[in-house]
């Protein structure tokens, strides 16, 4: 059977999240694009079946109070509209600390955002004193980039070792921000 | 806003930040009086308050006013905020609630009281007026327990009674004439109509506790504080944005007023009394009202609200607009109060094609002796046929509402409400096999009748919590089918509302000792302590005996005879001796 979504066209919609915005959950976060893609006047795209929904998708939510700077969503329209008008309307929905930063138009039948991201780049700041040596040549060791295993306690109370799934740890001094991670 | 690490600590965040859509932002520098709208309970709850969202655009429209918003804080963010010696602070510019000309409280429900107090206290200000002076802001309320102001007289410079869309812009106007004087500006506040300014007021009391005078001790208040409403409602304000909130709260979605009033008169319902008289909004009116607000929210439901949606005579009209403009957009309609009859199923059917949710009734009484009693107008014929129209219609889920502790209320009543679910449940049944897909499920909730002023039962001693108790046995032994649950309200929590609802002044005194313990959101089951208000009730030597389990004399002087709500005493009196069998 034809898949009902080839007749529609699909946006993929980069954003950030900072400031207050950072305070808003996952769920809430959807539904605030779905009224936002209603208030711009959006040709939406529904699914087919009793209870239709929005063709939205948000990938790869962000824990509660994290800024994220390189968000997606997608959403699938009924007709094709022209993206530098789509972007300005959107931004025009947004509450202060959400931003469309670009939006492209991709294949309506390819994988998803979600599916086609590999890695994330995560910054974390420490904003105190923090003990590190730096070589030479700038580069900045610290204790924890080299253990084998960066343990982390999930939302169920299990500690997870999460060093296996980082590719590329590494730190930065930031003039203002202190230690980069 | 609140500190990262703060926010971070706390519950949900996202109840402190503001910064919804369509939130008002204004530059201070160029207004002249700024009002806080504070709601006495959790930001979910608040903000799915229409009448929030109608004062807060009203108030808004005027350039030289600044209404910002404040909510109770949950319990974890109030302990976060006592421990590190924080502020409450406004929504919309994080402003210290001292910063402001009015702080203006709304009165929906009296286990808030014990919140007013908190917010008062985490701003920093005295609760009582008496302990304020010119450099405080001016703490007002109004709202459908304004109607008896007393219980709070103590703690507000003055009450708004009844609505505000009809003269709070006189409000604002006399306070830019009289900028820093607290006195002048409630003198000449008080001769208005609809305000209460309790300073001018003295009250004397009989030997027994009863009221032997209530008389005012300044020239400037009248003997009788009128109640103000608005007589047309299709030119009556109403908001053309609303806030749309960013995390999910009680309701979301617009809120469509199709007419205020009832014009039922059931003799419990305060509401029927207070909101008089019935004043409805045409087709037209509505439509654009709808349709602006939908459009400015993006919301994909609108709710129809009233007090008996049944009464509107217009409605398969403006149901079909409504559904003509918007179906396609996905917008779901609801109507929260309407009965199902032969009349408007086709109404229903219409509005809820794709979700058939459950289904719900209000015979209030079981049998049709109590529901003679309360004048509530429905037959036992009418509420089966109901039901049978339900079923056929495909809906398999009815909630059924009830009241216990009712004047002239006996055993055989009680055991009815049983009866009438199980009959239920028997039409379901009658009906052909092909017509049922699943067991039927019905919820019986009964509450605990709570005398409100303002009713024909005002005078009416309510039942004790032991008492309630037993009645809800006597419910729940009559429910012997599988397919009927049934719930029922906390009656140590009902009545305390019947204490604080027809309290009087010495009862401020009572609700301050109970903060002062430690109570705090009331109405929430998991909060509530009657072990608080045990206490309280001992440290302040009041009694429930005297404000809520004694029958009242016709003649004596009740705490809010003083406010004319557009119902005579006589005619509530009357109401009371027509209830009699």
């Amino acid at each position: 059977m034809l898949d009902p979504k080839s007749a529609y066209f699909r946006y993929r919609v980069y954003y950030s999240k900072d400031g207050p915005a950072r305070f808003i959950g996952h769920l809430d976060l959807q539904s605030l694009f779905s009224k936002a893609l209603k208030r711009a006047g959006l040709p939406v795209a529904y699914s087919q079946g009793f209870n239709p929904h929005q063709l939205l998708s948000v990938a790869l939510p962000l824990p509660l109070g994290m800024a994220g700077f390189c968000e997606l969503f997608e959403i699938y329209l009924t007709t094709e509209v022209n993206i530098t008008d789509m972007t300005k309307s959107l931004n025009e929905q947004m509450p202060q600390g959400l931003k469309i930063l670009e939006i492209q138009e991709v294949s309506a039948l390819g994988k998803s955002a979600a599916a086609l991201v590999h890695a994330a780049i995560y910054s974390i700041e420490f904003p105190g004193e923090i003990k590190y040596e730096a070589t030479l040549d700038g580069i900045i060791d610290i204790k924890i980039l080299n253990t084998n295993c960066i343990e982390a306690t999930l939302a169920a109370g299990s500690k997870k070792n999460l060093k296996p799934q980082i590719f590329a740890p590494g730190a930065i001094k930031h003039e203002r921000k202190g230690l980069l991670l | 806003m609140y500190d990262d690490k703060i926010l971070l600590q706390a519950q949900k965040p996202a109840r402190y930040i503001g910064n919804e859509i369509n939130m008002v932002r204004k530059d201070l520098a160029n207004v002249d009086i700024r009002f806080a709208f504070a709601f006495p309970d959790v930001y979910e709850v608040g903000m799915s308050h229409n009448g929030l969202q109608i004062l807060y655009a009203l108030f808004n429209r005027r350039k030289d006013v600044f209404c910002e918003r404040v909510f109770a804080p949950w319990v974890d963010m109030e302990a976060i905020m006592r421990e590190q010696g924080l502020p409450l602070k406004s929504l919309e510019t994080y402003s210290e609630l001292t910063d402001f000309d009015f702080i203006g409280f709304t009165l929906q429900y009296e286990m808030t009281y014990t919140n007013i107090l908190n917010i008062l206290d985490l701003a920093g200000i005295p609760l009582r007026a008496a302990e304020r002076n010119d450099s405080h802001p001016i703490i007002c309320a109004g709202g459908p327990c304004a109607v008896n102001p007393e219980p709070l007289a103590d703690f507000f410079d003055f009450f708004f009674i009844g609505e505000a869309e009809e003269k709070f812009d006189e409000v604002f106007d006399l306070y830019k004439a009289h900028k820093g004087g607290k006195p002048a500006f409630l003198e000449k506040l008080a001769a208005l109509d609809g305000i209460y300014v309790p300073a001018f007021y003295d009250v004397a009391y009989h030997e027994n506790g009863t009221i032997a005078a209530f008389t005012p001790n300044n020239p400037a208040a009248p003997a009788t504080v009128q109640k103000v409403f608005v007589k047309d409602m299709n030119t009556a304000f109403y908001p053309e944005k609303m806030l749309v909130p960013l995390m999910e709260t009680v309701h979301n979605r617009v809120a469509l007023e199709i007419f205020r009033g009832c014009v039922r008169g059931c003799r419990f319902c305060q509401a029927g009394f207070i909101y008089r008289p019935y004043r409805m909004k045409n087709v037209d009116i509505l439509y654009s009202q709808g349709k602006q607000l939908l459009e400015s929210s993006g919301h994909d439901e609108i709710s129809l609200l009233s007090l008996a949606t049944n009464d509107y005579p217009h409605l398969a009209a403006l149901v079909d607009r409504l559904n003509d403009s918007f179906a396609d957009s996905h917008v779901s309609i609801s109507l929260p109060s309407l009965r199902i009859d032969a009349a408007n199923r086709a109404v229903l059917e219409k509005i809820q094609k794709v979700r058939k949710s459950s289904l719900t009734f209000a015979p209030e009484g079981g049998s049709q002796k109590m529901r003679d009693i309360i004048k509530k107008n429905i037959s036992e014929r009418e509420i089966f046929e109901g039901a049978r129209l339900a079923f056929e219609g495909g809906w398999d889920r009815l909630k059924l509402y009830f009241i216990v502790g009712l004047p002239g209320e006996e055993e055989g009543d009680l055991e009815a409400i049983g009866k009438l679910a199980a009959d239920l449940v028997e039409i379901y049944y009658s009906l052909p096999p092909e017509k049922r897909r699943r067991p039927p499920g019905i919820t019986v909730s009964t509450s605990c009748f709570v005398p409100k002023p303002f009713t024909p039962f005002q005078w009416f001693p309510q039942k004790s919590a032991a008492d309630f108790m037993e009645r809800q046995q006597i419910v729940k032994k009559s429910i012997r089918s599988k397919r009927i649950s049934y719930k029922y309200h906390d009656a140590d929590l009902s009545v305390l509302e019947g204490t604080l609802s027809r309290g009087d002044r010495r009862i401020g005194a009572l609700i301050e000792r109970a903060w002062r313990l430690g109570a705090r959101f009331d109405g929430w089951s998991e909060h509530f302590s009657r072990e608080i208000w045990r206490q309280a009730f001992e440290d302040t030597g009041l009694s429930m005996d005297f404000y809520n389990f004694r029958q009242r004399e016709y003649d004596e002087i009740l705490p809010w005879d003083f406010i004319d709500i557009g119902v005579s005493k006589a005619f509530l009196r009357e109401e009371d001796e027509n209830a009699r069998p």
